[in-house]
């Protein structure tokens, strides 16, 4: 079964860069445009193996994201990598007590990016 | 310091003087007209034109330098004495003067305001520029990419290469079989030509027989024609018995001369078949199998240089091949970095729009700013609004940053 990566940007060019270097690494790729309609598809069904989202995204921003994310079934321990141009410590601290893997600030090596999925997601 | 006169001795000063010079001419009326009408006319002139003197003296009086209010900008609010300690006309040239102050910096702000609302518009629509091309410039790059990846599948996954080698292989093949039909063929003409050779030296050779069973009947005929003389001298001899005898041994020489120039017609038509036999082989065989020979030579340089065709086609083809493969990889690995290079509009947009965030700040702070009343003290702190307006934005300058904790797993 191929891994499933979902990514959660409300940038269109950085859902198509994270997406372009994900699908030529031979991964699956669910997008979402927001944290909103990341939790409707996740409570429609999806089970990525891992997700990547953005920071600040208007109404619901990544933080309260992986807030959500945490309480729904079957998701409570998937990866959830924060993928921000931001670099404070502060939010990195709020974002670790909220549930995230890992953080990683734009723009981001492809290699780099790959090596952490690759990393928590085994044979990814 | 020149001397200021009270503003009470001001007010009153013009009706003070009004009301004496008005007594004065009174009296000097009642002298010289009389108690009733001199008193009464130059009261009235008298006031009137005192009353008038006191207004134009009290006019100068205000408007002299020492009185008026100092200009605006040379008052210092915090240096000014408080209100209860100066005289009414000053607090109210204060008041004017900030009125005039403030209506000033109202102005400038609303100018600033005016520039800052230009920025953050301008800002927004970079930010909204730049996000579209950058879109479109991922869509072509995804675009480039997607064929860049569907060329090298199908490379791939056809084996568009080896089918290719394995077609001119087999055509290779078939050229070969070809060429060597020919070869085969001109072995079995040559075969023929020596079998029909043979067959025509056997023919040459009953016909030789033939000539010389035509030598043996010309031979017996000479011999019956010396018989049918000998016939003929014998029956002349024995005369009138002899007469049907010599007419027997005419029959006989009649029969031998037919006889000899019968072989002798039979001898000349064997060389004349013999001879006509080996011209037409000559043009027959030899002839036209040298020139088919000849055309087949032609046919299988035709096929050997079509081999050779095929083969430098062939060899040019998989050298292009290999070449768009490997041309193909080389380009793809630079599209993946472009792709991820975009990135960078991102990090542009939420710095841009932090500016944006400034800029809004600026003008909340300049709006809060009420310089409609000229007494007011109530200003918006200017270190809370540097605090919000200088503080780090989400996206901080990359140059100069430590980079070693950009990737950090919990």
């Amino acid at each position: 079964m191929a891994t499933t990566i979902m990514i959660v940007d409300d940038s269109p060019t950085m859902l198509m860069s994270i997406e372009g270097i994900l699908t030529k690494a031979g991964l699956g790729v669910v997008k979402a445009a927001s944290g909103e309609a990341a939790v409707t598809t996740l409570q429609a069904g999806t089970k990525p193996n891992l997700l990547i989202t953005d920071l600040n995204m208007g109404a619901m921003s990544g933080i309260d994201l992986i807030r959500r994310v945490r309480k729904l079934p079957g998701l409570q321990f998937i990866p959830i990598l924060m993928l921000t141009t931001e670099s404070q410590q502060d939010k990195r601290n709020e974002a670790k007590s909220a549930g995230a893997t890992g953080w990683i600030v734009k723009p981001v090596d492809p290699e780099a990016l790959l090596k952490v999925i690759r990393q928590l997601v085994p044979g990814a | 310091m020149a001397w200021v006169p009270p503003p009470y001795a001001i007010r009153w000063f013009g009706p003070f003087c009004a009301v004496l010079t008005a007594l004065a001419l009174a009296a000097v009326g009642a002298v010289a007209f009389g108690p009733v009408p001199g008193v009464a006319a130059m009261a009235a002139v008298g006031f009137a034109a005192a009353w008038g003197a006191s207004w134009a003296s009290a006019t100068l009086i205000r408007r002299s330098p020492a009185l008026k209010a100092p200009p605006p900008q040379e008052i210092a609010p915090a240096e000014a004495a408080p209100p209860g300690d100066r005289p009414e006309e000053v607090r109210a040239g204060d008041a004017a003067g900030r009125a005039e102050i403030h209506a000033t910096l109202a102005d400038h702000l609303a100018v600033y305001d005016q520039l800052f609302a230009r920025a953050a518009t301008d800002t927004a629509s970079v930010t909204a520029e730049t996000e579209a091309a950058a879109y479109d410039i991922m869509t072509s790059l995804r675009e480039v990419d997607a064929a860049m990846t569907e060329l090298l599948a199908f490379l791939d996954l056809s084996g568009s290469n080896a089918r290719v080698i394995e077609i001119v292989d087999q055509t290779d093949q078939q050229l070969s079989e070809n060429r060597q039909l020919i070869g085969d063929f001109l072995v079995r003409r040559d075969q023929d030509v020596v079998e029909c050779r043979q067959r025509l030296d056997e023919l040459d050779v009953a016909t030789a027989q033939l000539t010389r069973a035509t030598e043996g009947v010309q031979t017996i005929a000479r011999q019956t024609n010396l018989l049918a003389l000998n016939a003929t001298i014998e029956a002349a001899r024995a005369e009138k018995a002899g007469a049907g005898f010599a007419v027997v041994a005419k029959e006989v020489k009649d029969l031998s001369g037919a006889s000899a120039g019968t072989a002798t017609r039979i001898a000349a038509d064997l060389a004349s078949l013999r001879e006509s036999i080996r011209e037409n082989f000559s043009t027959l065989v030899t002839d036209r199998v040298e020139s088919e020979r000849g055309e087949l030579m032609k046919i299988a340089a035709a096929i050997a240089s079509l081999t050779e065709n095929m083969e430098r086609l062939v060899a040019h083809q998989r050298d292009t091949l290999v070449k768009v493969q490997e041309e193909s990889a080389r380009i793809a690995q630079p599209i993946v970095r472009l792709i991820s290079s975009i990135q960078f509009q991102d990090v542009t947009r939420q710095r841009l729009q932090h500016l944006e965030g400034i800029f809004a700040v600026a003008r909340t702070h300049l709006h809060a700013l009420d310089l409609s009343n000229p007494l007011t003290k109530s200003f918006p702190d200017p270190k809370q609004f540097a605090e919000v307006a200088l503080s780090e934005g989400p996206s901080p300058p990359r140059s100069g940053m430590n980079h070693n904790n950009d990737i950090e797993l919990f």
